[in-house]
């Protein structure tokens, strides 16, 4: 009887082993010179005219690159653009593209390449690019792009990873299949995307800027947070993006591994619903700028970035983040001032207090701030209901019916200039879906944020940051928070690793400290 | 018998069909545009405009399924919205690696569960009776999520003994199999156990007993064999939730199978995909559940000659009535 049960239980593990052995595959981990990178989320898209998204942009900036590079510093220089020049009123570039650049393909890189993929982006991203009226070729190595009005953040966009070169043969041969097999002139090639699994890139031998140091370049797909940390802790990984920041002391306390940090764009913010909701009633907070004062003055951002993001940022005082052209540093915010919010609150007619909801999704990174907030409220005696909604659901609501009292998002911002953040978020005429979704409709706002786009003086728009900063703060449209860190986790043997303020990484500079 | 299963194989169509509709249904009336959960919340509106015009978003509800349902019958489950990929691709490349997953959690499951229930049963109140009920008990009350991120923490990091991310080669499959397999286990365990101490107090088992008949041949003869019905349900039963595990076990684990791309296409209300995806997992648990069927039937041949009874009793009627 015994020896028959040993032998059952024998079998099971047998047969469970042979099981397991179904999967077959590679080995896993990484090969020497080789990186796998895990990313949260699958990309969706190889297509550099239409990718939208952080996580995208990722593989797409290492296949392709962009007309103008973006340096560390904020700076801009050439990159497949080696030189331009704009006209005497600033509303035409005239751009020289870099010669002896090559797809990887093998199709030499040409002017038509360069005017075909600047023309998809303005037509593709109008909200951002649709200033430029009209791209076209000049002569064999010249383009030319025209502008509605001069529009002084051009620059900045053309260095965005949607102002990459595609091959507009291959573009043009498949525009739909483009997405799952690209044909750029980055540092890395495309070999292969497993769905759902990795996307493999190697190394582009013919780079125009030399060879990179990686020879292969894998995208791992891990949705959870705590896989991919066990994943670079164990070795499975090397490096992953989005770290939060309840991981950081397991990263910073383990010698094998590195946190990059650095401050992100995106300004965690709350913001008020300024004009009505759907149904065509006014929102409680709009036209009632005591009302919005008051709940400004009742927040202590000290406490918010305690709770929320563990103090891995300070509170930030302007809407903008610290890294813009022209931020004003010594700028005197709304501060936590009770007192002032409570005869505020009366003034607004709620002196026995009110309550609103605040809607958020259902991610931490925008539930801990609500939270926060809420707690700080009460202390006026304004109850905020937390509603929290599945994404699709929230960006529906909030973003595109504005049915919502007061929220907390995100602002973003993609390139170091005002203009970023406040055309489409506070601008007047971007009221509308997915825009300036707190219907801020400020003439003077407008003002100042118009002449920071067109101007080219220096001083005139240092001048428009501080106005936008300061009727931000005055009315209270909404409360910056402040800019969470943008994170990534390495190991500690990967040297040249980098990661910018809109989660932008240039794998490029990316070796292993022992590579031959 | 072949009439049966016929019969069974087309009732699984209008089962399918509604499923069809009603996950249709669901993800196209809750609120979200796919086309901003995919390109993003900031994309530019004329791209999304264009996004929905293609995938025929702007379409009516009805339209759209009819549309969908239309392509289904003739082979056609369209494109991932996210992946811009064909389903029936998309599944057809992942549904290997969950069934992997799927089925060697219901093997190792019958395969430890059934012997560690009839040991337990046999050797009632014994150190390994006490063993395999606490052990079931905790196996039960354990989430897959918690075991498998422990597993993770244990197995792959401190002892280094297998690699943390599945779905890469064949030892990665091992940990979300056992995962999988603990909660199942359990229950096949305590089921086994509860079956087997019924037909051990019978009055054929006594007899046989009686009779001088060898121990184990009493043991695997008479009470296994008489206690295998529920032991096979309870076994067809945990195929569909299974498969509902493989979800959480390849998001934990990072397997691309059919779970994994369940969820992302959830998040992002990719119609096609997801009813895609159901009605194969539908059709996969309905064609389980009938081989069950058909497994009683093996095991207790007294329902084989019940089904032809039936099948004479209504030739039987149908010539009266003419």
């Amino acid at each position: 009887m015994k020896r028959k049960i040993c032998f059952l239980l024998c079998l099971a593990m047998l047969l469970s082993t042979a099981l397991t052995a179904c999967g077959g595959g590679d080995e896993g981990g990484s090969a020497a010179n080789e990186v796998v990178f895990a990313v949260p989320s699958e990309p969706t898209t190889m297509d550099a005219l239409t990718a939208g998204e952080r996580i995208t942009y990722l593989p797409v900036h290492a296949i392709h690159d962009t007309l103008l590079y973006e340096n560390a510093d904020g700076t801009l220089s050439g990159n497949l653009v080696e030189s331009w020049e704009m006209n005497d009123d600033g509303t035409e570039y005239t751009m020289k593209i870099r010669e002896g650049v090559k797809f990887h393909g093998g199709q030499d890189m040409t002017v038509d390449d360069v005017v075909f993929s600047l023309q998809k982006t303005v037509e593709n991203f109008s909200g951002q690019y649709g200033v430029i009226t009209s791209v076209e070729a000049v002569d064999d190595t010249h383009f030319k792009f025209t502008m509605e009005y001069a529009f002084s953040p051009i620059l900045n966009l053309l260095a965005l990873t949607n102002a990459s070169v595609v091959c507009k043969e291959t573009y043009e041969a498949d525009p739909e299949g483009y997405g799952r097999k690209p044909n750029g002139t980055g540092p890395f090639k495309f070999v292969e995307w497993v769905s759902g699994d990795r996307i493999v890139l190697e190394r582009n031998e013919n780079w125009w800027k030399g060879e990179v140091p990686l020879e292969k370049l894998t995208f791992r797909i891990i949705a959870e947070e705590a896989t991919e940390l066990i994943a670079l802790e164990a070795g499975d990984v090397d490096a992953y993006i989005q770290v939060s920041e309840t991981n950081r002391s397991t990263i910073e306390s383990n010698p094998d591994l590195k946190m990059y940090s650095t401050p992100g764009g995106q300004v965690y913010t709350l913001a008020f619903n300024n004009g009505t909701y759907s149904n065509g009633e006014e929102s409680i907070f709009a036209n009632n700028k005591a009302l919005r004062q008051a709940i400004c003055y009742s927040i202590n951002k000290e406490d918010v970035v305690a709770l929320a993001i563990d103090n891995s940022a300070p509170p930030l005082y302007t809407p903008f983040p610290n890294f813009i052209a022209n931020y004003p540093a010594d700028f005197d915010g709304n501060v936590y001032n009770l007192d002032e919010a409570k005869a505020k609150l009366a003034e607004a007619g709620y002196a026995d207090g009110l309550t609103v909801t605040i809607k958020t999704t259902t991610q931490s990174g925008y539930t801990k701030p609500a939270e926060a907030v809420m707690g700080q409220v009460q202390n006026i005696g304004v109850t905020m209901e937390l509603e929290q909604l599945e994404r699709g659901t929230y960006l529906q609501e909030v973003y595109n019916n504005f049915d919502y009292d007061c929220t907390i998002w995100a602002v973003s911002c993609d390139y170091p200039n005002m203009d970023s953040g406040a055309y489409r978020r506070f601008y007047s005429g971007n009221i509308g879906p997915a825009n300036n979704y707190m219907q801020i409709n400020d003439p003077e706002l407008d003002d100042a944020i118009m002449t920071n786009r067109t101007t080219t003086d220096a001083a005139e728009q240092a001048e428009c940051v501080l106005r936008v900063c300061e009727i931000i703060r005055d009315e209270s449209y909404c409360l910056p928070l402040y800019a969470a860190m943008t994170n990534l986790a390495a190991n500690a043997d990967l040297e040249g690793v980098n990661v910018n303020y809109g989660s932008v990484v240039d794998f490029s500079t990316w070796s292993w400290a022992d590579a031959e | 018998m072949l009439r049966y299963i016929v019969k069974r194989l087309l009732m699984m169509i209008p089962i399918i069909l509604a499923i069809s509709f009603i996950i249709f249904s669901i993800i196209s009336l809750t609120p979200g545009d796919p086309a901003q959960l995919i390109l993003g919340a900031d994309a530019d509106p004329a791209l999304l405009e264009a996004k929905r015009e293609e995938w025929g978003l702007n379409d009516n509800f009805l339209v759209r399924y009819v549309k969908y349902i239309g392509g289904v019958i003739t082979g056609d489950f369209g494109e991932s919205y996210r992946t811009g990929n064909s389903v029936l691709g998309e599944i057809a490349s992942r549904l290997p690696k969950t069934m992997v997953i799927a089925l060697g959690g219901i093997g190792l499951s019958v395969l430890v569960g059934v012997p560690l229930g009839l040991i337990s049963a046999v050797k009632q109140y014994s150190f390994i009776d006490y063993f395999a009920r606490v052990l079931a008990m905790l196996l039960t009350a354990i989430p897959a999520f918690w075991l498998g991120l422990m597993s993770l923490l244990y197995v792959c990091l401190k002892w280094r003994l297998l690699p943390a991310t599945g779905g890469e080669s064949w030892d990665g499959f091992i940990l979300p199999i056992l995962v999988l397999a603990a909660s199942a286990t359990a229950t096949q365990t305590r089921t086994t156990r509860s079956a087997v101490l019924e037909s051990i107090r019978q009055d054929y088992v006594k007899m046989a007993r009686a009779k001088g008949v060898k121990e184990s041949r009493v043991i695997f003869r008479h009470v296994l064999r008489n206690s295998m019905l529920p032991v096979i349900t309870i076994a067809g039963m945990n195929i569909g939730v299974q498969m509902g595990g493989t979800v959480v076990i390849e998001n934990v684990f990072a397997i691309a199978g059919m779970g994994n791309f369940l969820v992302n296409s959830v998040r992002v209300k990719d119609a096609p995909a997801v009813v895609g995806t159901l009605m194969v997992v539908a059709a996969f648990i309905a064609i389980m559940n009938l081989v069950v069927d058909l497994i009683y039937t093996v095991v207790d041949p007294r329902l084989k000659t019940q089904y032809a009874t039936a099948k004479k009793r209504v030739k039987r009627q149908l010539r009266t009535t003419t």
